[in-house]
């Protein structure tokens, strides 16, 4: 199989079923090179990217530059203090001094949903969102849809739990929009107050763990609960989220019995959506996510062509 | 064929000529028009055009493009040129125990497996790999097609060993710049050497096949192809006018 290349990767929306699968499937030999000594291969030599990221990030910053490094490509971040406001014009601006840059890949990330399609509008340079809002985090979806490849052989008929703060996650709508396309079942659990208001048809949407667990998942997907978000109305405190919605140790125990992955995105809150326990859980999946993200980052990489249509 | 391309010293805008003789299976004037403008865009690289060309009669242009091909090698002349270069491997490395093939993705993998099975008849140890360039190719960033990665399997510790590095065709020697280059990120072998079946004159890097099947000198516009029954069915090395981009 080849493919057209694309300019920039959005969202997951977007994306045809051919291009999943021919970033999911490059991935495989990328991961590949992390067990060689020499953990790099020349194919981005001469190439720019750059991570412009608007709202803290620690692992998926990180995880983009390791990426990029690893092609060969040079690897710049572009500081904007997280203190200054930034608004509309100035990210324009921004764009424009990294098109007299000549960089060819930009990594963005920005509260504003929308962001990185501005930005892809107005630069010559291959964009990929690297979270916007709770628009899209299309990475975290190609690397999510990844990690359950490695560990089913037939991901038709799955069933993903995701839990957590569904409406404020950008991470939920790219990684169930994936997930459902790949075609996995998934279903959502959070207070009311989490729940978002338009959700499709086919996915079931539970209150509490009892009900969810009944629905025979194979796959329990925790969130981050913001710790931001934990202050304002309607939202229960850490205590209360945890008792409630947390994966609590004696919800660890449950997944063993049955034999459960665990997947969360990260960082984790430790004592609200997961505990001790929770993290060192056999059939956890979290530190492969990780590793993932590495590789399925440079097949996107590979597949993106500054310039292209 | 429509075109006959002379010179197509920039495959890519040859296999634009033929791509677009392709497209003439049933004409329609637009197209016909479009590639009019193509021809005179590569004029200096057509030697002549068929009358069919033009006209508009769709009646005249070939659907299935008859491209004349010609044998260089036949089943039982591939079997002997595999059994050549599987012995003076064989001679060169006499009592070696760290000897490797490593076939260089596509074809290189049926030609090192053929080797190896030649050379296990004989006694022979051997350790199996093979690699696929493509992360290592110098014009990944002008492709306007990007391939699926097959990935590249060295199961075995190439430090200090004997590697040859197989492709079924050597011509202007970039495939092997990006092997060689991809080999050595795996470790540092003792000595790296490399086998093809068809060794053809045209490089444009200074790297060279210890072992070679056949040597042959072609002109530009043709193509070396080998079929091996383990991937295609059947053995056989035939020439043909280029086609695709495909290197």
């Amino acid at each position: 199989m080849s493919i057209t290349p694309r300019k920039d990767l959005l969202d997951i929306a977007s994306l045809t079923d051919d291009e999943i699968e021919f970033v999911l499937a490059n991935a495989v030999p990328f991961k590949d090179l992390f067990k060689r000594s020499v953990k790099k291969v020349p194919t981005l030599k001469g190439q720019t990217v750059l991570t412009l990221f608007y709202e803290p990030s620690t692992r998926t910053r990180s995880s983009f530059e390791v990426a990029a490094s690893r092609l060969s490509a040079d690897v710049t971040h572009f500081d904007i203090e997280s203190s200054s406001v930034v608004k509309g014009e100035s990210v324009l601006d921004t764009v424009e001094t990294l098109e007299s840059m000549r960089v060819d890949y930009i990594v963005v990330r920005h509260k504003q949903s929308g962001t990185p399609s501005l930005i892809a509008k107005n630069t010559r340079a291959s964009v990929i969102n690297a979270g916007d809002g709770w628009h899209a985090h299309p990475t975290q979806a190609l690397l999510d849809a990844f990690t359950l490849r490695e560990k089913f052989k037939d991901m038709r008929g799955a069933r993903v739990l995701i839990a957590g703060d569904i409406q404020h996650s950008r991470v939920a709508r790219s990684t169930s929009l994936i997930f459902r396309r790949l075609g996995m079942n998934v279903a959502y659990l959070a207070p009311g107050s989490m729940m978002p208001r338009e959700v499709p048809e086919e996915i079931p949407l539970f209150g509490n763990w009892a009900d969810a667990l009944e629905w025979q998942p194979d796959v329990v997907y925790l969130l981050r609960v913001q710790s931001e978000r934990m202050d304002e109305p309607f939202f229960p405190n850490a205590a209360e989220y945890h008792k409630n919605y947390g994966l609590t140790d004696a919800r660890v125990e449950i997944l063993r019995e049955r034999g459960l992955w665990l997947m969360h995105p990260g960082p984790v809150n430790r004592g609200v959506e997961i505990t001790d326990r929770g993290m060192n859980y056999e059939k956890s999946l979290i530190n492969q996510q990780v590793e993932n993200g590495i590789a399925v980052r440079m097949s996107v990489l590979y597949w993106l062509k500054p310039g292209a249509i | 064929m429509i075109f006959l391309v002379e010179r197509p010293d920039d495959v890519t805008e040859g296999a634009v000529l033929v791509s677009m003789a392709g497209a003439f299976d049933d004409v329609d004037p637009e197209v016909f028009n479009h590639s009019q403008k193509m021809t005179l865009f590569f004029r200096s690289e057509i030697v002549s055009i068929l009358d069919a060309f033009v006209t508009l009669d769709s009646s005249k242009f070939v659907t299935e493009s008859p491209t004349p091909q010609r044998q260089l090698l036949d089943a039982s002349s591939l079997g002997r040129c595999l059994d050549e270069i599987a012995d003076a491997i064989h001679a060169n490395w006499p009592n070696e125990p760290r000897l490797a093939l490593v076939g260089v993705y596509r074809r290189g993998v049926p030609f090192a497996e053929a080797l190896a099975e030649r050379l296990r008849d004989k006694g022979r140890q051997v350790d199996m790999g093979r690699i696929d360039i493509t992360q290592y190719r110098d014009d990944l960033q002008r492709m306007t097609v990007l391939p699926k990665l097959e990935g590249s399997d060295l199961a075995f510790d190439i430090n200090d060993s004997i590697v040859i590095l197989c492709d079924e065709v050597i011509y202007t020697a970039r495939t092997s710049r990006a092997a060689l280059e991809e080999l050595l990120d795996f470790g540092r072998p003792r000595c790296v050497q490399m086998a093809a079946l068809v060794d053809r004159t045209g490089r444009e890097l200074p790297l060279c096949a210890e072992y070679a099947g056949i040597r042959v000198n072609l002109p530009k516009h043709e193509r070396v192809s080998v079929r091996f029954i383990a991937s295609d069915g059947h053995d056989e090395v035939f020439v043909k006018a280029w086609e695709t981009k495909n290197t």
